[in-house]
């Protein structure tokens, strides 16, 4: 399933929870998913993001971009917390690593780098943001952002380079 | 991918190869609905969360003691103590709706081999529901939107007198729809609600937090859990993951309040009011009655 066709009817009102999900749940979904690795993972906690801005909806000024931060803040804080490896078996067991070989290896490595560079390289190659974006999303400085991309592709690039 | 493509490239093509293949729940919606309604405990605490506000339920249920020659299956030996109790425990197995029998048989197989249960209780999905409508009588919304086959199945665990827990949740953790919780880790009186603030919530803005909560009408008390606090129930309840606690500090556990409210008060009313109390990121009010949350499966896989 990819679609949002296939969940269930939303009512919608102009500017709700209901509304953002229609158009931001599958893409959250997938972020989540990209960060963490986990496609069930992803949908707990972006379901969990949801209904945290349904009940502060009416006091967020961002909707959209409150989502974002949440959904981010939510998978770095499930990796920190984490089990890596045996979550990574897991997903494994279950025949969820999509990738073909040259990617898993690339996102294996990925998966073993700092919270901080690693999220920064999937905001950045995947949801294609600036470092700018990068740095409001992660609440940091755009030069630490720089340094998390830095740091974070030579540390690919030995892996590759292997 | 061809050998001429930069990193960036090659990187970008392999997080796009893994976001195609997300699925989508077909009721998420719903789900959201849900939990919109309850919040739920953090991932990482929802255990304990769950395991804070012990108060009573009645439930018919299979008791296994152990004897001499180990544990043996008895018809239940005494209805437990009064309304809307569930059995006490040192170690609480949730079952999920989607477990097989096979995967019921081999949590009840484990806890009947184990050298440190003393004695285990079934309660059955029905009965599970029973005591969550029991324990949210005051509450019919919420009770009208319970799905009793969305319920867990649990096994209320009692350790031999100093048995050590961690080997047993060892055993059981990480089975699929399996979820293990330990009561024994968090001894405290029960909390009417919980709030959790943010991680990084200074002192002045707790200091401020909790002489507002102190004020609201309807609250009785409020305790300060510390960072340090919430750790130490935190290394106690993954005891059997060294590598888990190995990789999380104090400083990434959210501080919290545990609130008493005085008799009659509307729960949910005060939660939303305090909600919006600066500093405060979630509302959660424990229960002992078992969640009909959906996804609950969710904390046994990790």
């Amino acid at each position: 399933m990819t679609g949002m066709e296939q969940s269930e009817p939303v009512e919608v009102s102009p500017g709700s929870t209901a509304d953002l999900f229609r158009t931001h749940y599958a893409p959250m979904v997938r972020l989540a998913h990209v960060l963490t690795g986990s496609n069930a993972t992803a949908e707990d906690l972006v379901q969990d993001c949801f209904a945290r801005l349904h009940r502060r909806f009416e006091r967020t000024d961002n909707p959209s971009a409150y989502l974002r931060v949440s959904v981010v803040n939510a998978c770095r804080s499930w990796q920190r917390t984490r089990f890596r490896e045996r979550a990574r078996m897991r997903r494994i067991a279950a025949g969820e690593q999509p990738a073909s070989l040259g990617a898993r290896e690339l996102l294996d490595a990925v998966a073993q780098l700092s919270d901080g560079q690693r999220t920064a390289l999937v905001l950045r190659y995947y949801e294609e943001l600036n470092e700018r974006e990068i740095a409001d999303v992660m609440d940091c400085p755009p030069g630490t952002v720089k340094s998390h991309l830095h740091r974070g592709l030579e540390a690919l690039r030995k892996v590759i380079e292997q | 991918m061809s050998p001429h493509e930069t990193i960036e490239d090659r990187l970008a093509e392999a997080l796009d190869e893994v976001a195609q293949t997300t699925t989508l729940s077909p009721d998420a919606w719903s789900r959201i609905e849900t939990r919109a309604r309850r919040p739920r405990a953090r991932r990482v605490m929802a255990l304990a969360a769950a395991a804070l506000g012990v108060t009573t339920v009645v439930v018919a249920a299979v008791v296994v003691n152990r004897d001499d020659d180990g544990p043996r299956i008895e018809t239940p030996a005494s209805t437990p103590t009064g309304p809307c109790e569930l059995p006490a425990s040192d170690v609480e197995v949730m079952v999920f709706p989607s477990a097989s029998a096979a995967e019921i048989d081999g949590v009840r197989t484990t806890l009947e081999n184990s050298s440190v249960v003393d004695s285990f209780t079934f309660v059955s999905q029905q009965q599970a529901y029973e005591i969550y409508r029991c324990q949210f009588a005051d509450e019919p919304e919420t009770v009208a939107t319970a799905d009793p086959s969305r319920l867990p199945s649990l096994f209320e665990v009692i350790l031999q007198p100093g048995a050590e827990h961690a080997g047993l949740v060892g055993q059981l953790d990480g089975r699929t729809n399996v979820s293990v919780g330990v009561p024994l880790c968090d001894t405290r009186e029960p909390a009417s609600v919980q709030l959790y603030l943010e991680v990084a919530t200074t002192p002045e803005v707790i200091a401020a937090a909790q002489a507002t909560i102190a004020s609201t009408p309807g609250v009785a008390s409020v305790t300060f859990v510390s960072q340090e606090a919430e750790y130490e129930i935190f290394t106690c309840l993954f005891a059997h993951n060294a590598d888990l606690v190995g990789a999380t500090t104090p400083a990434a556990l959210p501080p919290s309040f545990r609130l008493t409210l005085e008799p009659g008060a509307d729960r949910a009313g005060l939660g939303t009011v305090l909600s919006t109390v600066p500093g405060v990121d979630e509302v959660i009010y424990p229960s002992r009655a078992p969640s009909p949350l959906p996804d609950l499966g969710f904390v046994g896989d990790e």
